[in-house]
């Protein structure tokens, strides 16, 4: 036992004389991840090429000549701010933008890839809706290339193409009562019908009302940034393999002999290299994490993310971190027992980790992905670890998910060591 | 040229005597092959959607078999409970779910509609979004009528005439939803290629080669630039 306490110790030893380089890898590790993010914010905003671009075209717009002609067409106002209405709602300002543009350029765009639909509004659109006489609106789509993103968009344009239409119905068919059981009130018709299109735009405006979401993956659902908050952090604790290689490669022949010559078994040797690299990582995410804590004080924007609000949750969360770090440090450490080779350990660790974290619906939602794949996704130990994570910032940390965690561990310092053991006896 | 392929020759070697090397290099063919002959891994499965209803409220049926019958990327389905839902939104068969409270056409007519749908996720995110925008499509659309009926009934001057007025406004309601006299989207495609893509699944399975193609050069970049530190 002496001799365990010894071999641990030197471990933790080794592990905390690397604490400058680990600390130094995680943040250049850390600043590669929230740099490309920037920069991929950054292009996103002020150009837009990530999300898609939806050509808009009215008969009458003329971007290049006639700009003043365009805007001050009444209808052509009207359609723009419909836009505008539109490409304020949350799901479609994420994934699109609108372009005023004519059809040949549209058309053009649309062979080019440059736009991924384009909407034809029809001349007098509005006067047309007005009167009774609906032109259909063309929305023209790439041939190639249909994705999800786009099939989504295309689903809610033809959502709110319904909502327009089911309006309208109500709306002809009250209108069709002054020719028959209402004939003799025909001079309230129009103040009639102006109160009822209120009514039906006060059901359809605000659609989101309707609608109380409930998360049974967590106690109150993650918002987008709160997902890839979690996302990354179990991608950073994945990408740590690269900061604490030198830690956990496995030791050399004489050293594993005389290891073995002391009655120290391959487990104990797994055990002691994880606890040493893991609670340099766990010091280093609880300090974090403490400290993100106290500065929401000043930042109340920070709560947004971490939602952690009682001293209960707080512990609990603290011990999350610890199994958290624990299990996904045991991932690597049983990686580098069954490759015994620092590179393609690394290699090995991270492209396992990416795709086991894309299967378990961690990169892009589960939904998305084929069924066998989704199935299999959440038997992977990414998922315990990406739920954790979760719970984690959101203060909801609990057992089963712990226990998941703690099995995952289990399983994985047990096939390392039996990887290691059966190097030693050959 | 010989010593080069002799050094080649022992690099190899060198590479082979690490069995992982060798499973991986086994595995990954296997791998493939299975993952092209196991239709689960490519099967063009939709996204599940299920609904409950907890009572047997006009709109919520009308709602229901709107959703049910409906041509959307997604599938609608009815569950047998609540707790069945839960179950298969956990089990990832189904996307999320909706259920619909008791006395939905009561409600939508009091105006106090807030929150009347619960939507059950599990870490869904954007497919979610959408659902709702058809889920409440489909829900306007039987309940539309009824704002038409109910403001007739609102009116005094037109009460007298109500029993009347709801029979047409029912009969021309169904007319002009089922005709073409209606708003509309025709939706088409480049140079006319027809237009078949409605499922959202599609393209969904593919596995993302690319991007651990990314992993790999990023993983490589920052191998190398540790290797250039120390």
């Amino acid at each position: 036992m002496r001799r365990k306490l010894e071999l641990l110790k030197l471990q933790i030893k080794s592990a905390f004389l690397s604490i400058p380089k680990i600390i130094l890898g995680t943040i250049v590790t850390a600043v590669l991840v929230i740099a490309i993010s920037t920069c991929i914010g950054i292009a996103t905003a002020q150009d837009s090429d990530m999300r898609m671009k939806v050509a808009v075209v009215y008969p009458d717009y003329d971007d290049t000549e006639n700009s003043d002609s365009a805007d001050n067409n009444k209808e052509f106002r009207y359609i723009k701010m419909a836009f505008n209405y539109v490409s304020e709602i949350d799901t479609i300002k994420n994934v699109c933008t609108f372009e005023y543009t004519d059809r040949q350029q549209a058309i053009d765009g649309l062979r080019n890839n440059y736009y991924v639909m384009a909407i034809i509004v029809p001349e007098n659109m509005i006067s047309d809706i007005m009167s009774g006489e609906n032109t259909p609106v063309e929305v023209v789509c790439q041939s190639e290339g249909v994705n999800n993103t786009s099939m989504i968009f295309r689903e809610m344009v033809r959502a709110g193409g319904s909502d327009l239409a089911t309006a309208e119905a109500g709306i002809y068919t009250f209108d069709d009562l002054f020719n028959g059981v209402l004939k003799n009130y025909r001079g309230l018709r129009g103040t009639h019908e102006n109160k009822l299109n209120d009514i039906y735009l006060s059901y359809a405006l605000n659609r989101s009302i309707y609608f109380k979401t409930r998360d049974i993956s967590v106690k109150e659902g993650l918002s987008t940034v709160q997902f890839y908050v979690c996302t990354a952090i179990v991608m950073l604790l994945l990408l740590s393999t690269i900061t604490c290689a030198g830690n956990m490669k496995g030791e050399s022949r004489s050293l594993a002999k005389s290891l073995k010559g002391a009655g120290i078994s391959a487990f104990d040797t797994g055990i002691a290299r994880t606890t040493g690299v893991g609670i340099v990582y766990i010091m280093i995410f609880e300090v974090l994490f403490i400290i993100i804590n106290v500065m929401r004080l000043g930042v109340p924007a920070i709560s947004g993310v971490l939602a952690v609000s009682t001293v209960g949750e707080f512990i609990a969360s603290i011990l999350g971190i610890v199994v958290l770090v624990y299990a996904a440090v045991s991932f690597i450490n049983c990686i580098f027992s069954v490759v015994d080779d620092t590179v393609y350990s690394v290699i090995t660790v991270c492209i396992l980790g990416m795709a086991c974290m894309y299967a378990s619906g961690c990169i892009v939602s589960s939904a998305l992905l084929a069924p066998g794949v989704r199935v299999i996704g959440m038997y992977l130990p990414t998922n315990g670890l990406f739920t954790l994570a979760c719970q984690i910032i959101k203060g909801t940390v609990d057992i089963s998910t712990i226990m998941t965690n703690v099995m995952w561990i289990i399983i994985f310092q047990a096939a390392g060591a039996l990887a290691v053991k059966i190097r030693r006896d050959r | 040229m010989k010593r080069l392929l002799y050094w080649l020759y022992l690099l190899v070697k060198r590479q082979l005597k690490n069995p992982v090397i060798v499973v991986v290099l086994i595995a990954m063919p296997v791998a493939a092959l299975i993952i092209t002959n196991t239709a689960s891994f490519k099967e063009k499965e939709p996204v599940r959607v299920g609904i409950v209803l907890e009572d047997d409220d006009k709109i919520a049926i009308m709602t229901r078999d709107y959703l049910v019958n409906g041509d959307y990327s997604v599938q609608f389905y009815e569950a047998e409970s609540q707790e069945k839902l839960e179950q298969d939104i956990m089990n990832k068969y189904t996307e999320c779910g909706y259920v619909v409270g008791t006395g939905l056409k009561d409600k939508l007519d009091s105006g106090s509609y807030r929150d009347i749908i619960e939507l059950i996720i599990c870490r869904s995110d954007f497919v979610s979004s959408m659902t709702d925008e058809i889920f409440f499509s489909a829900m306007f659309k039987a309940y539309s009528p009824e704002v038409a009926v109910n403001y007739v009934n609102s009116v005094d001057i037109f009460k007298k005439h109500s029993e009347k007025a709801e029979e047409e406004i029912r009969k021309g309601y169904e007319e002009y939803i089922s005709g073409d006299d209606t708003f509309r989207i025709d939706f088409k495609v480049l140079d006319g290629v027809q237009d078949n893509g409605t499922q959202l699944e599609d393209k969904t399975g593919e596995f993302p080669l690319r991007a651990l193609l990314i992993i790999l050069v990023y993983i490589g970049g920052l191998f190398w630039n540790r290797g250039i530190l120390s």
